[in-house]
């Protein structure tokens, strides 16, 4: 019958998984644009709700008054350092000219705090008209090691002792959005976060983040990093082996002596250990993606 | 040392998933015969599930879901062929490129299906694939009852005569 035949024909037609890598790499990259567009944190000890009310009130000030370039200088030199990154994000509709919000302050205004506050790729997104505040993937995480337990919340970590406990944050690598976390692993006496981060062209990046409780004292390790996108993970309790998909590693390009490795991707599985002060990372294989 | 793992992925990455694992198929089924190229099917389900995600349509079921991805598949292939690349590129297939064809199914029944003009082979593979009423594919593809009804008998007449009354029941 032609139906059964064509049913027939069509059952073995199946969609090739590269489009669901390619989808996710894409958005990725959608993830990172937002990311990249959120130079600032929000301020720890007045909270959400007064952030927001500084942010409205100066945006206020700002357009009711029409005050110009200077003006925006003189009302928020004074104010508080969140304020003040929060109207540099938020204020385009405030900022008369067509130039971006942030070369309205930056070029004619005495802001240094802000100028450190944001990153360099924040500072090239944020001429981005599409800027928005959501933050992706926040996931909450909960480990227990050795007396201690971790809590993972976005980039906020807590770990708490019966004594004591601390709160640190997973700082964004030079150059990459915020962290997404992953996986976390407890090995060898530390606690492992497994993030992605994308560069402002949308690369994507592993970040690998160590703690270890040390004399009385919540210890961050050097963040290790390198490109491509978290395909596994798994630990010893030792040592941690990630398996991502990316650029080769560049003693596989320059061994493959190919040019066209450059477009090529390859799944290499890397090994995490740990020393005292540092995550020590070493490339046990990479080998061109089928 | 005791490890634990809380294997937890962001949502939206489990969303593109769980939508590939259920529908992914189906996407691709459908672009290949509006395309009749794998790589432009492939790039029709990519953006179908890009839109999918990023506009996150809040569905009332499994149906509204299938028919609202079979909607943007129907429009995003349209999209693509109708792009000004594609009108003033010519296939590799047309320009005698080998390695397109070995990537589609080998069937008499399927070749005749794609010789069909673009309307009449999507509205045969809803029908007979996806089992769609005629109501059905005409909301899907924004016509009416009654022009679906014509590319269908039209469609059928043409398999026929393909197909050489091997397989009667296409006709029904």
């Amino acid at each position: 019958m032609f139906q059964d035949e064509y049913r027939k024909v069509n059952d073995s037609v199946r969609a090739p998984e590269s489009i669901l890598v390619s989808v996710q790499q894409k958005v990725r990259q959608e993830e990172a644009k937002t990311q990249v567009l959120r130079p600032f944190r929000w301020p720890r000890v007045i909270g959400y709700s007064s952030a927001a009310v500084a942010v409205a009130t100066l945006a206020l000030v700002v357009s009711l008054s029409g005050i110009g370039r200077k003006g925006v200088s003189s009302s928020t030199t004074g104010a508080a350092p969140q304020a003040a990154e929060a109207k540099l994000t938020y204020s385009n509709d405030a900022v008369s000219s067509e130039e971006s919000a942030f070369d309205a302050v930056s070029e004619d205004t005495e802001m240094p705090m802000l100028a450190a506050a944001a990153p360099e790729p924040a500072k090239a997104a944020l001429d981005s008209k599409n800027a928005r505040p959501e933050a992706f993937g926040a996931t909450a995480w909960v480990l227990e090691a050795d007396g201690v337990t971790y809590r993972l919340d976005g980039i906020r970590l807590i770990a708490e002792r019966a004594d004591s406990s601390w709160v640190t944050d997973l700082s964004p690598v030079p150059g990459l959005s915020d962290p997404i976390p992953e996986r976390i692993f407890s090995a060898d006496g530390h606690l492992c976060v497994i993030a992605s981060a994308w560069d402002v062209a949308g690369t994507s990046f592993l970040c690998v983040y160590g703690f270890t409780v040390r004399d009385d004292a919540l210890v961050s390790l050097p963040a290790v990093s390198f490109d491509g996108y978290l395909e596994d993970a798994e630990s010893d309790g030792r040592t941690i082996r990630i398996t991502s998909v990316g650029k080769p590693r560049l003693s596989q390009a320059e061994d493959s002596g190919n040019a066209s490795t450059d477009e090529a991707l390859f799944r290499s599985v890397e090994e995490i250990s740990f020393s005292a002060d540092s995550l020590l990372l070493q490339t046990l294989s990479s080998v061109p993606v089928e | 040392m005791e490890t634990h793992e809380v294997p937890m992925q962001p949502a939206v990455r489990s969303d593109a998933e769980a939508l590939f694992s259920a529908y992914g198929d189906m996407i691709y089924r459908l672009a290949l015969v509006r395309t009749r190229n794998p790589s432009d099917a492939e790039d029709v389900t990519q953006e179908v599930f890009l839109r999918c995600l990023k506009s996150a349509p809040a569905f009332a079921s499994a149906e509204h879901q299938k028919a609202w991805l079979i909607k943007v598949t129907v429009n995003c292939s349209k999209t693509l062929l109708g792009s000004a690349f594609r009108r003033h590129t010519v296939a590799l297939e047309a320009a005698g490129e080998p390695g397109m064809d070995e990537a589609m199914p080998d069937s008499t029944v399927y070749d005749a299906v794609l010789k069909l003009p673009q309307k009449y082979r999507t509205a045969i593979h809803l029908f007979y694939y996806e089992d769609y009423s005629v109501r059905e594919i005409a909301d899907a593809m924004r016509t009416t009852e009654s022009t679906v009804k014509s590319w269908l008998f039209r469609a059928r007449a043409m398999l026929k005569e393909d197909l050489k009354g091997a397989f009667d029941d296409v006709s029904r």
